[in-house]
């Protein structure tokens, strides 16, 4: 029996023990432990005046790229100065100063200006990531050197950066008031190099890049002779017209009468979203670039206008008056009307909602106060977030291709008949960056190329 | 007993019957621990979340770059106050004689025993108090990105109490084990930190942590790997920076130590 007691014993022993739950319970989502990157002092022999300068130049660059991810690296100025750092890096005195990331180089003259020879090390798996010769000219520095910047980054985090991405927006650069026009342009992403694209004399409105990067749409306040009871007369129609990059060459996609305009790019990059009042009030149609053919996405008697659609094509946002005030919704663009679903309930007048990359999160402006301010949201209506207050009026915000940034207009009353609009740049979380268009009049409506494969 | 079994074949049978039971039950106990390579009964494992009440009430006053400002002083004060809590000094019978009187009428109120956090209502209100610097204008700003500050802004912007109330627990029903465990995000949280190419892989992992009477660290166990070593260490390792956690109550400490506490990582 005693037997027979132990084991009994030994069974309710087992279950007595577990008979306590255990809690369990989230901790939330990690902060970003920034990498600490250092880009040494390149190894120069035999540089010229000139070269040397082409040299310093290539370097700020490539510091002032990297900068503006200063949310994931923390540019560290370490000089090694008189070590070999680039045949042979001291990896371990890197590792004692928590360095992640080392970049060195070796420059040696060229006809054309230099040569740069580039390493990256990971400090962690002491490894070279990336070992690559590039040829830098006074003419190609700035692309040069984002070109080193972007592969340096590719070679660090396995995903391309904005280094070759561009901004393409409007101006009315030299004109005022009545007889301001309103052109199109095109700059890097940190503000250089800007080129003017249009010279219609006329306002262009409302940009959208091809996913290819070669093409890009846009409105225009166009002229149109119009002959009625025997008598010609010119009307305005607001058009939505094509550039082709490649051959510099101008096209019209619609000019039904009225607004033609508020067009973007689908996934594939063969359909247009766009707003037509051709009918009376504005709603969203979808166009077919090849045939011209178009169909309905959004039908009511409302306003419906500034549709954007994530990259799977699955899900539009668009400003809609159908509660009585501007908000944003958002629906399957499939088939009209489907799965529409207000996201927004707050906020007096709230505009040109864009979404993020992933297609999770919305950026818009909304009027408070007296001004235009930007906020974010989740897709589902979730996680109302501000991101700017005190610095202007903020408008036309837009997510870069790599989803890190956005850009946004901001405007400045100076006086009571002059205000300056420029375009600027800040992180997803609403860090201002920088300011990257200056005393280049008024500015609108910045969009972002694609990323390069 | 022998000649009892060998006399009564019922006895017998039944003795050998249990025996083999309890064989297979111990077998099957162990095996089952061999394979999960883990202690923690997963059936018994209760999942706590957090009670958030949620208002929208008007577009959002504070910005994120303000709001991560306010959150890092709550974790800063959670933290100091959290490990410098000084001892709980417990007054004689004699002195509590003193203080309450026969005929004095007390108004009992919740117990203080945990160590007081500051409210996050409270940190809003001082910080609406202090005037807000501009935003800059120029690139210097050394704040990084942070996802927890979803849940932060959800948080953050409401003006009012809230009337929905979100969660598994009400404010009554908030035993000292739930609020206790409710803690324990905060404090790890802020020291769970990831690398650039960790921060867009959705990995996730489970570890249970062991707390001692004092609140430290008895040990930690990986029950769930995110299959990536450095992220597992990562999360390890941010358990260990919040400790010592808060001293808990002679009840919590033989269910904290015994049982332990797992905490998700991320969600």
């Amino acid at each position: 029996m005693k037997i027979l007691f132990l084991i009994l014993l030994s069974l309710f022993s087992f279950h007595s023990f577990g008979q306590d739950s255990i809690a369990e319970i989230a901790v939330g989502h990690a902060e970003l432990d920034k990498d600490k990157f250092v880009i040494d002092d390149a190894e120069a022999s035999g540089l010229s005046g000139a070269q040397k300068t082409l040299l310093a130049s290539f370097l700020d660059i490539l510091k002032n790229d990297f900068s503006f991810y200063k949310h994931k690296f923390n540019i560290v100025d370490y000089s090694k100065k008189g070590q070999n750092s680039f045949s042979k890096p001291q990896l371990e005195s890197w590792k004692e100063h928590g360095i992640s990331y080392f970049v060195t180089s070796k420059v040696t003259s060229n006809s054309d200006g230099i040569n740069a020879d580039i390493k990256v090390w990971s400090i962690l798996t002491g490894k070279e990531i990336l070992a690559k010769s590039y040829a830098i000219s006074k003419n190609s520095l700035r692309p040069s050197t984002h070109k080193v910047a972007d592969e340096i980054y590719r070679s660090i985090t396995g995903k391309p950066s904005v280094f070759l991405s561009k901004i393409v927006f409007i101006s009315d650069r030299g004109t005022f008031g009545k007889d301001s026009i309103k052109e199109l342009y095109m700059m890097d992403f940190d503000g250089n190099r800007v080129d003017r694209l249009t010279h219609f004399n006329s306002i262009v409105l409302s940009p959208s890049v091809s996913p290819d990067n070669s093409k890009i749409m846009f409105s225009l306040i166009a002229s149109h002779r119009q002959v009625s009871n025997g008598k010609v007369k010119t009307i305005k129609n607001i058009d939505l017209k094509l550039f082709d990059l490649g051959t510099k060459k101008f096209s019209t996609l619609s000019e039904l009468p009225g607004v033609n305009s508020g067009a973007i790019y689908s996934a594939g990059g063969d359909h247009a979203f766009m707003t037509l009042t051709h009918k009376g009030n504005a709603d969203i149609y979808e166009m077919n670039l090849q045939t011209g053919a178009r169909r309905s996405v959004t039908k009511h008697w409302s306003d419906d206008v500034d549709p954007s659609i994530t990259q799977d094509g699955k899900l539009m946002t668009f400003l809609s008056n159908r509660s009585g005030r501007a908000h944003i919704y958002t629906m399957d663009p499939s088939i009209a009307e489907k799965d529409l679903k207000r996201i927004s309930f707050v906020g007096q007048f709230n505009a040109t909602p864009r979404f993020s990359p992933d297609g999770r999160e919305i950026v818009f402006s909304s009027w408070v106060d007296g001004l235009f301010d930007l906020y974010r949201i989740s897709s589902d209506g979730s996680n109302l977030a501000r991101l700017t207050k005190n610095f202007g009026s903020n408008e036309e915000p837009v997510y870069s291709p790599d989803g890190e940034f956005i850009v946004f207009t901001s405007k400045r009353v100076i006086s009571q008949k002059k205000a300056t609009q420029d375009v600027y740049i800040m992180n997803r979380d609403g860090e201002i960056l920088g300011q990257l268009t200056s005393g280049f009049g008024r500015c609108y409506s910045p969009v972002w190329t694609n990323l390069s494969k | 007993m022998i000649q009892t079994m060998e006399k009564d074949p019922f006895i017998k049978n039944f003795v050998i019957s249990t025996g083999v039971h309890a064989v297979l039950f111990v077998l099957a106990f162990g095996v089952g621990k061999f394979i999960s390579g883990s202690s923690v009964d997963q059936g018994k494992i209760e999942v706590i979340t957090s009670s958030v009440r949620v208002d929208v009430v008007g577009m959002p006053k504070f910005t994120v770059e303000e709001l991560k400002a306010m959150q890092s002083q709550v974790q800063e004060k959670a933290q100091v106050e959290a490990k410098g809590a000084p001892e709980e000094v417990k007054p004689t019978v004699d002195e509590a004689e003193d203080v309450i009187k026969k005929d004095d009428i007390v108004i009992q109120e919740k117990s203080n025993d945990a160590p007081k956090k500051p409210s996050f209502m409270n940190i809003v209100s001082d910080y609406s108090a202090k005037k807000v610097k501009a935003a800059p204008k120029k690139k210097g700003s050394t704040q990084g990105s942070n996802k927890s500050l979803d849940s932060l802004v959800l948080e953050g912007n409401k003006l009012s109490k809230g009337g929905a109330l979100v969660g598994d627990y009400s404010d009554g029903e908030v035993s000292e084990m739930a609020e206790y465990v409710q803690a324990l995000p905060e404090l790890v949280r802020v020291h769970f930190k990831l690398p650039s190419y960790l921060m867009d892989q959705n990995l996730r992992c489970r570890i249970a942590v062991y707390i001692g009477n004092t609140g430290e660290v008895l040990k930690t166990q990986l029950i769930e790997s995110s299959g990536n070593p450095e992220y597992d260490a990562r999360a390890e390792k941010s358990i260990r920076a919040a400790a010592p956690f808060p001293k808990p109550s002679s009840t919590l400490s033989p269910r904290l130590g015994g049982s332990g506490v797992i905490l998700r990582f991320p969600l």
